[in-house]
């Protein structure tokens, strides 16, 4: 087994060092067992015609009056904004293509999100397959119980809209990663790895010059 | 204190990388076989304060320790600071890599200059090495906001308007930094006086 030769004062020092920097980072996880990284970040979702956004720091607070753009697939800007009091903005769906949000918040912190031609596509489909299917069949069939059953099928898709709200809105933002103890761990952990690596080297250079 | 990807034009982004290497490979001829303890542990003090952060206004800000990190290492900051950069970017999507170059100026920089304050007051009595640690942390940090405030101003924003703000938003952390940097140099002088003045024989960070 490794035991320190107390009569070295080299090694004596270095564990010093190692119990202190224990110190340090145990004190430093204590500290920062409530808070959070410090990035800003913003999650879209479509939800009817709309698409909505939110816009939050990592530290769970929301980004009020950051400023929004929406670009569309060809990279020109369709739309700016402003993020109301509770960092959310919301706008009209502009065009079936892929759209890009970006979010300026204070001083060099931006962020993005990516709506899909998919996803807009997905939601859109099912609202206007039953809006055209209510104007055509309307004026051949005027009362009916295929129209009964459209209005039945509108009603519960805006039902389900609903319903769906909290879970779309869930998943976007759980696709945003937190900093967890594991990556403060793995950081460290690095940091150890690379510290032993650069010690190595350098014995290795001593050894050749000595 | 870190600036997002997408944000800076690539003029900027390419100077801030250049002095990043520049001061990178100082730092690592500086920072000799003795020293590399040290500087782990600092690179995980530096990785780990940017998670304490102090709400304030509209936005919030962390610690950063960079001030701490220059008196200790001098050069060594930046090799220092830079791995503690990437491994944040990472882990907690801090800033990115494009970034990482004008990151680790902006912060490493102060870091130097603070180191070459810090030194010639290091032996003088505990009262002057206080106040020289706390002007060291407090100026740190108000250096860096300043660079901060002028890559954003490359960019095209107003320059007062932008540094005054990255430097009001980063008060508190002066301070905080400023007490927390007075509060290590005098217990690593009561405690560990070797890693302040080297151990003998060991080439001081300014050779």
């Amino acid at each position: 087994m490794y035991t320190i030769n107390q009569t070295d004062p080299y090694q004596i020092w270095m564990r010093d060092i190692l119990v202190r920097a224990l110190l340090v980072i145990i004190c430093c996880l204590l500290f920062s067992g409530s808070a959070y990284a410090h990035r800003v970040m913003i999650f879209g979702w479509v939800e009817g015609d709309r698409v909505m956004t939110q816009s939050k720091f990592s530290s769970n607070r929301v980004v009020k009056g950051g400023d929004i753009s929406v670009y569309d697939s060809t990279g020109n800007r369709i739309l700016t904004g402003q993020t109301d009091t509770q960092g959310e903005y919301s706008f009209q769906i502009p065009a079936q293509e892929q759209l890009r949000i970006v979010l300026v918040a204070t001083a060099g912190h931006q962020a993005e999100w990516t709506i899909t031609k998919e996803e807009l596509e997905s939601v859109s489909q099912i609202h206007t397959h039953s809006n055209n299917d209510q104007i055509q069949s309307q004026p051949q069939e005027p009362v009916s119980g295929n129209c009964q059953q459209e209005v039945r099928e509108a009603a519960f898709e805006e039902m389900l809209d609903r319903k769906l709200k909290p879970m779309m809105r869930h998943i976007a933002e759980s696709s945003q990663t937190h900093t967890s103890l594991r990556d403060i761990l793995g950081g460290i952990g690095y940091i150890i790895g690379l510290m032993g690596l650069v010690a190595y080297m350098r014995s290795r250079q001593k050894e050749k010059q000595g | 204190m870190h600036i997002s990807e997408g944000v800076l034009p690539v003029s900027v982004l390419v100077s801030g990388a250049a002095i990043a290497v520049t001061g990178t490979a100082i730092g690592l001829r500086r920072l000799d076989y003795d020293r590399i303890p040290q500087a782990g542990v600092l690179a995980a003090s530096f990785f780990v304060a940017s998670l304490i952060h102090v709400p304030l206004g509209v936005s919030s800000v962390h610690l950063i320790l960079n001030g701490l990190v220059g008196m200790m290492l001098g050069w060594g900051a930046f090799p220092v600071i830079m791995i503690a950069l990437i491994l944040q970017a990472v882990f907690f999507q801090f800033g990115g890599f494009t970034t990482l170059g004008v990151n680790t100026a902006i912060m490493a920089l102060p870091a130097v200059a603070v180191s070459f304050i810090f030194h010639p007051f290091k032996h003088k009595k505990t009262a002057t090495v206080s106040i020289i640690s706390f002007i060291c942390g407090f100026l740190s940090v108000l250096l860096a906001a300043l660079m901060m405030g002028f890559s954003l101003f490359l960019m095209g924003e107003a320059f007062f308007e932008v540094a005054s703000f990255v430097v009001i938003a980063h008060i508190p952390v002066m301070i905080i930094e400023g007490i927390i940097s007075v509060f290590c140099i005098r217990f690593l002088m009561k405690v560990q006086p070797s890693m302040l003045y080297n151990n003998e024989g060991v080439k001081s960070v300014h050779d």
